[in-house]
């Protein structure tokens, strides 16, 4: 059976709409993201939801996750399980909001035996935070807002391993502000008389 | 079905498109514009980052080496001299720079790869150091520490195993370079001694400095 050709065009207009459609969702995955929109964490839960980190073949050192939250309407935070590390470990944070959104508090914490340490990181509406936090123990992440106004942010944790682990945060500081952005060089030639 | 006309047909297919994509790419674009370009935004300084952190590894690898660095010096690595001859002559002048862009890429690939190399192993200790802490405790505790310390040290060979695989591949790529300088040289400027006294030195280094 043969359709029409203008039948064959729509049909085909209908397919690509799809196809289009279906492939805008799934570039939205990202490795080791939970999509608390979608599926809300509970603040006040014992056992909090797991952030795990994982690979992503976009970024080639260690690993990578974080949360596409939702906070406000109703939902006055949010309450994750990063992991647990017996190793004091570096990890960058990312947090992004839109433009003219509530304000968004995050609190990191590592809990290791009776020492509680924390690290509090503030949104700031329509830009990109980003700052490194040093914790071991068991880690975990609260977001909250005050606002009841819904508010969407994303956060992500990326953990680049050991050769981080290693450092200050001042030396990452200076890593991370460009001061080695520049390749040094092992291996010159020098004009002279001779070879 | 003869109501069923094609102008229905292709509004119903029109209106089910409307309904069923309307909501979701309106709800896409908004989470996209909060959601994926700040994935894409974390990506990009994460790479910019990571491009520092070799960076720093391969200058900290070469201060680590007194033939790299030399003390009191401002300029660290290692030179080699353009004669007259090759810097006159335009053929001569782009092999000779391309062999040292070559060169000095291999050498920094070798430096970087030292210094997280000696890191990883720093960690790896001080890892078996706590195992052996905490097993101590108890006999049930030495036993599992046994196990884990096992692990560590299988963990350890293998990757030593890999680092040695790499850096040879490396240091036989850089010997490369080096004749291939060699070879520049001698082709147009009648130097035919360059690899013995300038090349074959640093060869002999990374061969006896790098592999473990």
């Amino acid at each position: 059976m043969t359709l029409p050709k203008i039948e064959r065009l729509y049909y085909l207009v209908f397919a690509v709409a799809l196809s289009l459609s279906t492939s805008d969702l799934y570039a939205q995955q990202a490795t080791g993201v939970y999509q608390d929109y979608l599926k809300d964490a509970a603040l006040t839960d014992k056992k909090p939801t797991r952030i795990r980190l994982a690979k992503d073949p976009r970024v080639r050192a260690g690993k990578v996750g974080g949360v596409w939250g939702s906070l406000g309407n109703g939902d006055e935070g949010d309450s994750f399980f990063i992991g647990k590390t017996p190793d004091q470990v570096n990890l960058q944070i990312t947090i992004t909001t839109q433009p003219g959104s509530s304000l968004v508090h995050f609190v990191f914490r590592g809990k290791d035996g009776s020492k509680v340490e924390t690290r509090s990181i503030q949104s700031v509406p329509g830009e990109t935070v980003s700052t490194w936090i040093s914790l071991k123990g068991s880690l975990t992440l609260e977001a909250t807002s005050k606002s009841d106004a819904q508010t969407f942010y994303a956060l992500y944790i990326w953990h680049p391993g050991d050769l981080f682990d290693s450092l200050t945060l001042d030396k990452i500081s200076e890593v991370s502000s460009g001061k080695y952005a520049t390749r040094p060089t092992l291996f010159k030639g020098v004009k002279g008389d001779r070879p | 079905m003869k109501f069923v006309t094609r102008p229905f047909r292709i509004s119903c297919v029109c209106l089910y498109c409307s309904l069923f994509f309307a909501p979701a790419s309106q709800a896409g674009n908004d989470m996209s514009s909060i959601f994926q370009t700040s994935f894409a935004v974390m990506v990009k300084a994460a790479a910019a980052i990571e491009e520092g952190m070799n960076n720093l590894n391969a200058a900290e690898g070469c201060a680590a080496d007194p033939m790299c660095e030399s003390p009191g010096d401002t300029s660290s690595g290692f030179e080699t001299t353009l004669g007259a001859c090759c810097y006159e002559n335009d053929a001569c002048f782009n092999d000779f720079n391309e062999y040292v862009r070559r060169t000095d890429v291999a050498l920094y690939t070798l430096y970087k790869n030292e210094r997280t190399y000696t890191i990883f192993m720093m960690a790896q200790n001080a890892r078996i150091a706590m195992m052996k802490g905490a097993a101590s405790t108890s006999a049930v505790g030495t036993a599992i520490g046994g196990k884990l310390q096992a692990d560590v040290a299988k963990a350890r060979k293998s990757y030593i195993h890999k680092f040695n695989v790499t850096t040879n591949a490396n240091i036989n790529r850089l010997n490369e370079f080096l004749l291939g300088l060699d070879s520049t040289l001698k082709q147009y400027c009648g130097v035919d001694n360059w690899y013995q006294i300038n090349g074959l030195p640093i060869f002999i280094h990374a061969k006896t400095k790098f592999p473990k």
